[in-house]
């Protein structure tokens, strides 16, 4: 595979790339990159 | 003593320890899941809610009934919509994804309004079925931007724990709902399927380190482009993808990929794709170094294959590439990833100047 992975991009490259994108095609683009999960509520059974 | 969630309740034994554990219940208690449930449970109850007045008997071979009735259907949803936009700032991303859920109205209005075209269905001046073609395009393009919109927010949200089972809540009510309206009893299959092939190619293109995108307005939303993905390469070139997505043909679980470059001549593509080529030679000429190529991508769906998840068509492990990618589908993707070095823009051609060395 000759792309860059996506977990290696940071989210400033990842600006960049969609950037250089809507730049060339001439519109605004939404990207559709993972959301993290909010950390878990805490565990009701710790002890 | 180590605590887990995401297991089955239960008691384990430790033997090296001696001890027992108690696990907790499966239940993701993640902040977005509880916005995302929550908005779903907005959207059951509204579809659950909802009577139209038409005053005719409810009956879907109807069609003035039906028109009617979805009229109204949209008008209410459309007054739901800015209720909740009125919602304080606490319940904000869970309004925000309310909202997004309802917009499936538009899939309803745009299918009543296609039947009454194809009837040639005249009702009074104000009907949907006298829609000029600006208004019905206008709508047309309300139904792709409900349909981007929905494809981007299961992708965003496809590391939230039990996102498949609200999504499939989601689509009962959904159906509920729609089948009051549509005759065809597989509409709302139909729709969902559609969204989830969007979600199945996009998934697995990020797997392969591409990155999809949706345009912003839906003016920029071009029929025969479902998305565009972007990759770079490791010596930092740029390549655009615009994918579109259809059914697949036949009932293997593999996702077909054709890249459509060199551009193949008319005849030997459907409309729809030459549509998609059509777009990207459009852009190519505006912009002639533009590293913009067309691919097709047929997909499956969940009832071919358990590699692809019921309610938002993500994929179910990051194995299933494996067997969702065949060789010709691998060859494709790299294939592609090599039109980063393919020349784009096009010689400026010489002027050819004739003189007479003779000439005063």
């Amino acid at each position: 595979m000759t792309l860059k992975q996506n977990k290696d991009k940071t989210p400033e490259e990842k600006a960049q790339e969609t950037s250089w994108a809507e730049e060339r095609l001439g519109f605004p683009l939404e990207s559709a990159d993972p959301i993290e999960e909010e950390p878990l509520e805490e565990d009701t059974n710790k002890k | 003593m180590i605590y887990f969630t995401h297991m089955k309740p239960g008691r384990e034994e430790i033997l090296e320890l001696g001890i027992a554990r108690e696990t907790v219940p499966a239940a993701p208690e993640s902040l977005h899941y509880k916005n995302i449930e929550q908005a779903v449970e907005y959207f059951e109850e509204f579809a659950r809610s909802f009577r139209p007045q038409s005053g005719e008997r409810a009956t879907r071979t109807n069609m003035e009934y039906r028109t009617r009735a979805m009229e109204e259907f949209s008008a209410k949803t459309k007054g739901k919509i800015k209720e909740i936009s009125a919602f304080p700032p606490s319940s904000e991303q869970m309004a925000k994804n309310a909202c997004l859920l309802l917009g499936s109205h538009a899939l309803i209005t745009q299918e009543i309004v296609r039947e009454n075209r194809e009837m040639g269905t005249a009702f009074d001046k104000n009907h949907l079925s006298h829609l000029t073609e600006r208004e019905y395009y206008a709508r047309l393009m309300e139904t792709v931007e409900f349909q981007q919109k929905m494809t981007r927010f299961i992708l965003q949200y496809r590391n939230i724990p039990g996102l498949d089972m609200v999504m499939q809540r989601y689509w009962t009510a959904f159906q509920n709902v729609s089948s009051a309206f549509i005759k065809d009893p597989d509409f709302s299959g139909k729709q969902e399927r559609g969204i989830e092939r969007a979600v199945t190619a996009s998934h697995l293109l990020e797997q392969q380190g591409w990155r999809t995108h949706r345009p912003r307005a839906k003016e920029d939303m071009e029929g025969s482009t479902d998305a565009y993905a972007t990759g770079i390469t490791h010596a930092d070139k740029h390549i655009i993808l615009a994918l579109q997505f259809k059914p697949s043909v036949h009932a293997m679980p593999v996702v077909d990929i054709d890249v459509l470059y060199p551009f193949p001549p008319q005849p030997e593509t459907d409309k729809d794709t030459w549509n998609l080529i059509a777009n990207v030679k459009k852009h190519r000429i505006e912009k002639s170094d533009l590293p913009l190529f067309p691919v097709f991508m047929s997909v499956p769906s969940y009832r071919e294959t358990p590699l692809i998840r019921k309610g938002t068509g993500l994929l179910a492990s990051p194995a299933s590439i494996n067997t969702l990618l065949d060789e010709k589908g691998v060859h494709a993707l790299e294939y592609a990833e090599t039109l980063a070095d393919m020349p784009t823009a096009s010689k400026p051609k010489k002027r050819r100047i004739i003189y007479d060395a003779q000439a005063k």
